[in-house]
């Protein structure tokens, strides 16, 4: 009772105001180191969550050569390594491993690949996917867009100010996003639970059903559907057109897409990464929104490209059927299926040093013209 | 009908906003200024002042943005306005709360806040008529008056399209097709609230039980109290009519009760309600693209998502009023640790449960009957309190079955008191844990009925939820892990307060352990809130 009234005293309620003001500069300190200097990417946590599930990968199979394929959210659920995890050959077979990541241009494959070199990860073979929707946008996403920004570590923004039309800006917002814990777009990084419980000094290993609802060992997110309706696919064609088709009718590759292309063929060639370039697969009908003018222009891209740096290209553009989209650019479980099975024969085909590929395999999934997918 | 989306109200309405922030320092500086402590809150007037015109360069954005009103006419009613001020007619500290309570209001919608206003003024003089009448017919017939034009507003406001609607389906199925005309209404936010506290009001004054109030500025402030005025608690005269005539003094544990009640709110909606709705949103727009899996964990993130929005809103609008003077009741009291489906009415919407057994199941009969006029009373009394949460069948439904679970409450009481065994088997504290399950049950299974749009998504869901259904986990931009600690506080939450251990703590508590509770509150506020805010669920109630 005595410390109850003794905490309704005027002079209590000054001292509980002091004791405020410092818990909260206290504890905004903290946050602000522990989010810099403690908690690694905390700001990036897909690209934490699936570099841990990639360094679990190499622990386990140490002796096993990496190839890495790094793309958008079209190789996040389009290609599904741990189909043919059993089929090829023991020993010196590859750890194939899905780094795919939602809306990953050039730039962020860039930024990846420099991230996971510095880390002494280094992928013998690199697919690059080719975005080829946005291969006309002038800035970055990421550095237009401030919930994207705040991913950036602080030792890559002067890779981020060789992008932008304004540094400046792109400064101010990434700051305020690294010592305001009510910056609101900062709150994607925020809202994973994970990070903010390592903040607070919790380790916990990655819970087996936390993992699978995003990502399987290989990288492949499992959550998603193995078909989709007619209509289901009708209603995510639409907004796929809707954000693409008005932006394509003076397309061109942009200036900072070359570079991009270029930074990141340079960084494979410096370090010994062979190299190789993936256009993922899109439906008949989202093919056809790009104009004919669009498609020139993407094709004497990709043509230049591997012709100066001596490179291969996977194009898996027309291999799957309207059945295997989700829609139009993004393929069902059922499609991602189909295309990793062709992928790998192409995949091995490329392969320099000899196929460590199954016989049997190869024959019954290098076939091309037959469909996979029943009739609806 | 227009339900009020989270887009169309403004943000000065939503507590979980900075614009609310700004406004209640505004509020509660000159409000203390006004009992004459001006000088000691002034630091805080200046600050929300500035504040204010950081937000809102615009002066009276109220005024200005009704197109009915220009400033000529803006600055006669800023005047006329001011006469009972200045005639002595009301105390200074009630005219700033109405004025800034009508600005409240207006700042969502002008026209409607007239329609609360003049359906209050009748209401005050149907009491006035009836105080002074002593033959029955005559009062009986002014209440009669006051409830026609309360429960008429609410009727043409929030039901008429429901019932024109549910008409012409069923004429529809004798064969008769011609379409029912569709109102275009705007859906008044609180008016449930507001129009269950009027009839109560005159419900009392007719009974003897309340003083009429003769001051029509305190039963206006009485209707229009800003920080309950949306979404309740649903106030009663004879508790918040006497707090106005008493002689208000500033008192720091009422300010510390009131803060408390405040973060504790806040941090309930934007820290895990908000958070929990991205789980449970997507399941409800498309069932059927789910996993069983997906869709228990969406209803387990629902049931803390409606609990800690309501109780939420509950707890910032009894803080604000606890820091304004005022005391309000109660509305939730650890409602997940019911043992049985009648507890968790006495400890879920605490003021609309008295309410209705006050004013409906005590009137319709009560428990004096036989069992079977006691269902009868407890089936209508919740298919009105299903009734009340929203023009739509599911809402009667989930009330219906609300009293279904306590009809066989009933049953199984009086079937237990023949079974003195198993009686004390339920009291051990495994009983006690299993019957607190087996509500919980209940109750998850009753906010299938209560979320789903209409009756097909509800056996969807029921279906997906019972019968394994093979489809995708929700994908959101909350980690899986919040929806375990989510359940995890509000569970050690509900036992600490439960079992006695939150008030041993809080009287150890130093002014050190506060303010940094206080710090780690806001901090983690700050940290957790999703990017948007979103609108109370019970704003459309």
């Amino acid at each position: 009772m005595q410390a109850e009234r003794q905490h309704q005293s005027p002079a209590s309620k000054v001292a509980t105001l002091r004791w405020f003001v410092i818990s909260v500069v206290v504890l905004m300190a903290y946050w602000l180191v522990a989010t810099n200097f403690v908690v690694r990417d905390f700001f990036d946590p897909q690209f934490s969550l699936k570099y841990e599930l990639l360094r679990k990968s190499i622990a386990e199979n140490p002796a096993r050569p990496l190839w890495l394929v790094i793309g958008s959210s079209r190789v996040d659920q389009g290609l599904r390594p741990g189909l043919i995890e059993n089929k090829t050959q023991t020993g010196e077979s590859p750890l194939i491993f899905n780094f795919g990541m939602s809306g990953c241009d050039l730039f962020r494959e860039y930024i990846c690949l420099k991230r996971l070199l510095k880390d002494g990860i280094k992928p013998k073979r690199l697919g690059i996917e080719i975005l080829t929707p946005i291969l006309n946008v002038e800035e970055s996403d990421f550095i237009q867009s401030p919930s994207l920004l705040v991913r950036a570590r602080w030792d890559e923004l002067e890779d981020y100010r060789r992008y932008t039309s304004f540094p400046a800006e792109m400064m101010g917002n990434w700051s305020e996003s690294r010592i305001d814990p009510f910056y609101k777009w900062g709150w994607k990084a925020k809202g994973q639970t994970l990070p903010v419980l390592r903040i607070f000094g919790l380790s916990p290993a990655l819970p087996k059903f936390g993992t699978s609802l995003y990502w399987d060992r290989w990288g492949w997110m499992p959550a998603i559907p193995d078909s989709v309706s007619h209509e289901k696919y009708l209603e995510g064609f639409g907004k796929a057109r809707e954000n693409f088709e008005a932006k394509w009718k003076d397309f061109k590759v942009t200036k900072p897409r070359e570079r991009a292309m270029g930074d990141l063929l340079d960084l494979c060639k410096a370090s010994g990464i062979e190299a190789y370039l993936l256009r993922m697969p899109e439906s008949p009908d989202f093919q056809q929104l790009y104009p004919a003018q669009a498609d020139a222009a993407i094709d004497a891209f990709l043509d230049r490209t591997t012709k100066k740096y001596g490179i291969k290209i996977i194009n898996a553009r027309t291999w799957i059927e309207m059945e295997g989209f989700q829609d139009g650019h993004h393929l069902t479980a059922k499609g991602a299926e189909k295309f990793t099975r062709r992928f790998t024969v192409e995949l091995f085909k490329t392969e320099k040093h000899g196929s460590f590929i199954n016989r049997q395999f190869r024959d019954t999934y290098g076939r091309t013209s037959q469909s996979d997918f029943a009739t609806r | 009908m227009t339900l009020p989306e989270a887009g169309n109200i403004p943000q000065r309405v939503l507590f979980n906003s900075a614009e609310f922030l700004v406004f209640f320092l505004i509020v509660f500086a000159c409000y203390w200024a006004s009992v004459g402590l001006g000088v000691r809150f002034l630091p805080v007037l200046l600050a929300a002042a500035a504040a204010y015109f950081y937000y809102h360069p615009a002066v009276l954005p109220v005024l200005t943005g009704v197109p009915w009103i220009d400033a000529s006419l803006a600055a006669l009613i800023a005047a006329a306005l001011l006469v009972p001020l200045l005639a002595g007619w009301v105390k200074p500290r009630v005219w700033w709360l109405l004025l800034a309570s009508y600005y409240f209001y207006m700042s969502w919608n002008a026209k409607l806040a007239a329609v609360v206003a003049g359906s209050s003024l009748v209401d005050y003089f149907i009491a006035m008529g009836m105080a002074r009448s002593s033959e029955a017919g005559r009062r009986k017939a002014l209440l009669v008056g006051s409830m026609v034009m309360n429960l008429g507003l609410l009727f043409y406001f929030k039901y008429v399209n429901f019932f024109l609607a549910s008409l012409h389906e069923m004429l529809a199925r004798f064969g008769y097709t011609r379409a029912m005309p569709v109102l275009d209404v705007m859906l008044p936010i609180g008016i449930s609230f507001y129009t269950f506290e009027a009839i109560s009001y005159t419900v009392d004054v007719y009974r003897g039980r309340a003083q009429v109030e003769k001051n029509p500025f305190h039963f206006l402030l009485f209707i229009t109290f800003f920080p309950r005025m949306i979404a309740g608690p649903i106030i009663r005269a004879t508790n918040f009519l006497p707090q106005l005539k008493r002689n208000m003094r500033f008192s720091w544990l009422r300010f510390d009760l009131g803060m408390q009640y405040v973060l504790m709110g806040l941090f309930k909606k934007m820290a895990i309600a908000d958070r929990m709705a991205y789980l449970s949103d997507p399941i409800f727009a498309e069932p059927t693209k789910y996993d069983t899996g997906a869709v228990w964990v969406a209803m387990i993130a629902y049931s803390l998502q409606i609990y800690c929005d309501f109780s939420g809103y509950s707890d910032v609008a009894i803080g604000t009023a606890h820091m304004l003077g005022f005391k309000l009741p109660v509305n939730f009291n650890m409602p997940y640790m019911a043992k049985n489906i009648t507890e968790f009415w006495r400890r879920w919407h605490i003021s609309l449960s008295t309410w209705l057994r006050d004013y409906v199941f005590i009137q319709l009969g009560g428990s004096r009957g036989t069992l079977l006029k006691t269902a009868y009373t407890l089936l209508m009394t919740f298919a009105l309190c299903g009734l009340w949460h929203g023009a739509k069948w599911t809402f009667v439904a989930w009330g219906v079955m609300q009293g279904v679970f306590s009809i066989a409450q009933r049953l199984f009481n009086d079937f237990n008191k023949s079974r003195p065994a198993l009686k004390s088997l339920l009291e051990t504290q495994a009983g006690v844990v299993a019957r607190v399950a087996v509500t919980y049950f209940a109750v998850l299974c009753s906010w299938v009925v209560f979320r789903s749009q209409d009756f097909g998504m509800v056996w969807t869901v029921f279906g997906q939820m019972f019968h394994y259904h093979k489809g995708v986990m929700v994908r959101t931009p909350i980690g899986p892990l919040s929806l375990v600690f989510a359940v995890v506080l509000v569970l050690a939450a509900h036992l600490a307060v439960e079992g006695g251990l939150w008030k041993k703590m809080a009287a150890r508590f130093g002014p050190m352990a506060w303010g940094f509770s206080y710090a780690l509150v806001v901090v983690l506020i700050g940290i957790l809130m999703p990017e948007e805010a979103k609108a109370f669920i019970y704003f459309q109630f």
